[in-house]
């Protein structure tokens, strides 16, 4: 989906706030229990990763940022806990009310983007799968992104690649297909590609020629690049 | 942490208050989440999907025993043993068990390799994946809005803003990665330590310059 979540090379954002190796802890419970609670699921079979990612995007996107990273997480969680039959809306607003707080308080689950498909409630552990075809491109090839998102649930090619050709820098194992896994249609285990676009051929021709940007594709958004050239 | 809070004079300040959420702590929406958190946990353990002890076990492991020290050995190691450096190359997650590091279930992990006049950095613009069994929890700024909008359009101004100036014909390589491989950067070799062992080494490599946001420093002569 074209959602709030897909951040890359988007303009108008300032400075990052760095602080040179900050420490990096979760430093509240209810942190904690938004991951905690999260891999429960995924080892129990309840949901699964790409499912899960498919949550934080559908959030509201005026809700995204304000609740943070953590916050997203606990939405999902939410969110997987009601759609996969652990617990219900009404039982969880209960306890909320009983803590003294208002179900809106703080950040529910998505409302207004619907999945296009819940994901299936059995899950293999990992991501990399035999196949039998061999990888469709060789590290050289020049490809071509598809020029529209695959569909409305979740995907993993970002706007910015979108329509864009590059070559294929490295090839990687075949690994289970989000766009399906998370939407209870199988597996479908396909090969990834790192894909190395150029600035100017994502950015325009002003873009600073010393800077490459190499993005992990499954090769279904990928097709052999019929344009004779590049921006390079 | 706080976040540094630049002077109201500079045009080009960040907001005073953290207007994303990665600092969330002590205010209204904390004591929300904090509820609903605990009513979700509740229901979670009501469901035998979770058993009461394993948020503290998490905690314990997130703060206490994963995090960037695994990443400095290979770091290390790679520096010190071309075989090393070979095999990191071929199977990157054999070669992480063989310095010491729980791979747990880290299928699939790609080392990018600094040299002169080539610089690697780390991102993910459509969440926030990051290489939890070599580096631990990624920071605040890796899962910000800023970070994830610009370094993959304008890696070089963003790296200059948070300290890394790098030469105008050094090659910047950015990996977003969005799919489940994790990406480590082995930095380059500071110069001046011929001389150290490998835990010396280790003791140099930082967080940051495995991210790709920094270079790791020389080390310090008065000390």
């Amino acid at each position: 989906m074209d959602g709030i979540h897909d951040l890359g090379g988007v303009q108008g954002y300032g400075p990052v706030l760095y602080e040179p190796e900050e420490r990096a802890t979760v430093d509240e419970r209810w942190e904690a229990v938004a991951g905690a609670g999260m891999f429960a699921m995924l080892r129990r079979g309840v949901t699964n990763i790409d499912a899960h990612r498919h949550r934080i995007e559908r959030l509201d996107p005026e809700r995204y940022f304000p609740i943070g990273y953590w916050g997203r997480w606990l939405a999902a969680v939410e969110s997987a806990m009601v759609d996969q039959g652990v617990t219900t809306t009404a039982r969880i607003e209960e306890l909320i009310e009983a803590g003294g707080h208002h179900p809106t308080d703080s950040a529910g689950p998505p409302r207004f983007h619907p999945s296009v498909g819940a994901e299936a409630t059995e899950h293999t552990v990992g991501f990399i799968r035999p196949v039998d075809d061999p990888p469709r491109f060789a590290v050289g090839d020049r490809v071509t992104t598809l020029t529209h998102a695959p569909h409305d649930g979740h995907h993993r090619l970002p706007r910015y690649a979108r329509g864009r050709t590059g070559r294929v820098a490295r090839v990687y194992p075949a690994f289970t297909f989000p766009d399906t896994l998370a939407h209870g249609r199988g597996e479908q285990p396909c090969y990834v590609y790192a894909v190395a676009f150029s600035a100017a051929e994502l950015w325009g021709p002003d873009a600073d020629p010393a800077q490459v940007c190499h993005l992990d594709t499954f090769e279904p958004y990928l097709l052999p690049a019929t344009n004779t050239e590049e921006t390079s | 942490m706080t976040a540094p809070n630049p002077p109201a004079s500079d045009p080009g300040a960040a907001p005073a208050v953290d207007l994303h959420g990665e600092h969330l702590h002590g205010g209204d929406l904390a004591r929300a989440q904090a509820v609903r958190a605990e009513a979700l946990e509740a229901l979670l353990v009501e469901a035998e999907v979770l058993s009461a002890s394993e948020v503290d076990h998490y905690i314990e492991t997130w703060n206490h025993r994963i995090g960037p020290m695994a990443g400095a050995r290979v770091v290390a190691r790679a520096w010190i043993d071309p075989g090393f450096r070979d095999r990191l190359a071929e199977d990157p997650v054999a070669a992480v068990a063989e310095v010491g590091v729980d791979t747990g279930r880290l299928e699939r992990l790609e080392v990018v390799v600094n040299e002169p006049g080539v610089h690697n950095v780390v991102c993910c613009t459509l969440c926030s994946c990051y290489p939890w069994t070599v580096l631990g929890l990624p920071p605040s700024w890796y899962k910000s809005p800023e970070y994830r909008s610009r370094i993959v359009r304008e890696p070089r101004q963003v790296l200059s803003e948070m300290g890394l100036d790098l030469d105008p014909d050094t090659m910047i390589n950015v990996w977003d990665s969005s799919a489940e491989l994790r990406y480590l950067v082995i930095p380059e070799r500071p110069a001046g330590t011929d001389d150290l062992d490998e835990e010396a080494l280790r003791e140099l490599v930082t967080r940051d310059a495995m991210i790709g946001v920094a270079v790791v420093p020389p080390p310090d002569v008065t000390s």
